[in-house]
């Protein structure tokens, strides 16, 4: 788990520090805020850590960190993450909850190696995955060629790593206590489950099969959970970035899929979520209410600094998500 | 010109003439127990109707739902009773009831009227407003399809932003 996080000079983002992570961490802001970059960048060190050391891979952590941002990012020239600025130099450093860390940086001029300043990761057997707005189900085919076979920039690593995770064969025995309670919630909210079967991926409702190519997206978003769960690609020590929970999804589902997070982060997944939504927003602060529990919250403001609260201590910062809905209630207030 | 003090705000000032002070009329008083908002205010130049209840808090949903729950029932029966009570009234169904209310307000222009029912409650956040004012709106549904009304919960900056509270005393 990430206990604490400092980002300087990366992308969009000036500066952010992370301090006391939680299991559920949210970050919101505007269009453009770094949100998913910040997602992202986490997602890196994540599965460097994870990617390395694995199977009969020899590559040095180095080159995996350097692989994992140039697919992650999809810049010709690592340089090109570096924040827009004289002299500036992008900082990562990130500390797990057993005091081990990475920290690594580098200037504009890199063009792919990243040499870590300092590393005591650990190999690590978890796996962490990062849920993009968009569902993958019907595109996995596209993503593979274009990512895994041609390797082509297009779909980012985010996107392969998710495919290829989603493969993975649906695992027989018991699973987790809460894992198996979550699969049936998720499975309740879209009534059936998805296969893959034959080199293609079905949505099965009773006895009957369909295309996923006719299957609702929001459906398929809930599956894609669903099933990695369900064959165990993750587990109670994974790190699950989410970028908008909320897209192509109702508002019930939405709240319905926040308390079906809240479990597995019960059981000790981490959580990050990046979002745009209203109801996540209130479902998250109430959820921190509810189960006094200290949710960080990330918001940025126009020069890239981000600001961390707590959603239980400190309730919601001042957002233009409640600010637009209030906004929007004054403005019907005020026409009548 | 009449102020209304309730709920720790002070409403108006009001032409008499156009205001139905209901929970403090003599008529109502007579009724034992029946509940009705505090006032009725009849604005002829906007062509709004106003029925306005103060609050100074609200039960906490979670902590106290039964009391939520009671506290928006009560809110309800005020308004729907205020309304029923103003149209006796200038229907002349009651003699006693025709003669409190002013000349302005007897002649509410139903047809055309803006018909509003606005809770103010002083100290509610901004962000609390547009859920309370749809959780009363589903409450009041009846009312608001019959009579095309509209319903809102404000606070205290919206009620003085709308020129509903008189000048803080110099």
């Amino acid at each position: 788990m990430i206990e604490q996080f400092n980002i300087h000079n990366s992308g969009p983002i000036s500066q952010v520090e992370g301090r006391q992570l939680g299991k559920l961490n949210l970050f919101i802001g505007k269009n453009g805020c770094g949100k998913t970059w910040l997602l992202k960048m986490l997602y890196v060190v994540m599965r460097s850590q994870e990617e390395f050391g694995r199977g009969q891979d020899h590559r040095d952590f180095h080159d995996v960190l350097g692989d994992k941002l140039y697919w992650t990012f999809q810049s010709q020239h690592l340089g090109d993450l570096v924040r827009r600025g004289k002299g500036n130099r992008l900082e990562v450093s990130a500390g797990m909850d057993d005091a081990t860390e990475l920290i690594f940086g580098f200037g504009p001029d890199t063009n792919k190696q990243v040499k870590p300043s300092h590393n005591t990761l650990p190999l690590r057997q978890d796996n962490s995955i990062f849920l993009p707005p968009k569902e993958v189900l019907s595109l996995w085919h596209v993503i593979l060629k274009s990512a895994v076979q041609n390797r082509e920039f297009g779909y980012d690593a985010t996107y392969a790593d998710l495919v290829l995770a989603l493969q993975n064969p649906p695992q027989a025995g018991r699973n987790y206590d809460s894992f198996a309670k979550s699969r049936k919630q998720l499975e309740a909210m879209f009534q059936g489950r998805v296969l893959f079967e034959d080199q293609q991926w079905l949505y099965r409702q009773g006895n009957s099969r369909f295309s996923i190519h006719s299957t609702a997206e929001g459906i398929k978003k809930i599956a894609i959970l669903d099933t990695l769960l369900g064959n165990r690609f993750l587990t109670p020590g994974s790190v699950i970035f989410i970028d908008e929970p909320e897209s192509a999804l109702h508002p019930t589902a939405i709240v319905e899929l926040l308390d079906i997070l809240h479990m597995l982060a019960e059981q000790g997944m981490q959580i990050f979520m990046a979002t745009h939504s209203y109801y996540v927003v209130k479902k998250m602060l109430l959820i921190a209410h509810r189960n006094q529990l200290p949710i960080p919250c990330f918001i940025a403001n126009d020069e890239g600094i981000w600001q961390q609260s707590c959603l239980m201590r400190d309730g919601l910062p001042d957002n233009d998500i409640i600010n637009e809905s209030v906004r929007l209630f004054e403005q019907e207030f005020e026409g009548i | 010109m009449i102020r209304v003090t309730e709920s720790g705000m002070t409403f108006g000032p009001f032409e008499e003439q156009d205001l139905f002070r209901v929970e403090a009329s003599p008529f109502v008083r007579r009724m034992n127990g029946i509940k009705a908002c505090e006032f009725v205010y009849w604005n002829a130049q906007a062509g709004r109707l106003l029925f306005l209840e103060a609050k100074s808090s609200i039960p906490n949903p979670r902590k106290s739902p039964d009391e939520y729950r009671i506290y928006l029932v009560d809110i309800l029966e005020k308004f729907d009773n205020s309304l029923q009570l103003l149209v006796a009234g200038v229907l002349r169904r009651t003699d006693e009831l025709a003669g409190e209310l002013g000349k302005g307000i007897a002649q509410t222009a139903w047809s055309r009227a803006a018909i509003l029912f606005y809770l103010v409650i002083p100290d509610v956040p901004d962000e609390f407003l547009l859920g309370l004012t749809d959780t009363l709106r589903g409450i009041m549904s009846r009312q608001r399809t019959l009579w095309r009304a509209d319903i809102f919960v404000i606070n205290k900056r919206l009620a003085r932003k709308k020129g509903l509270l008189a000048a803080p005393a110099k």
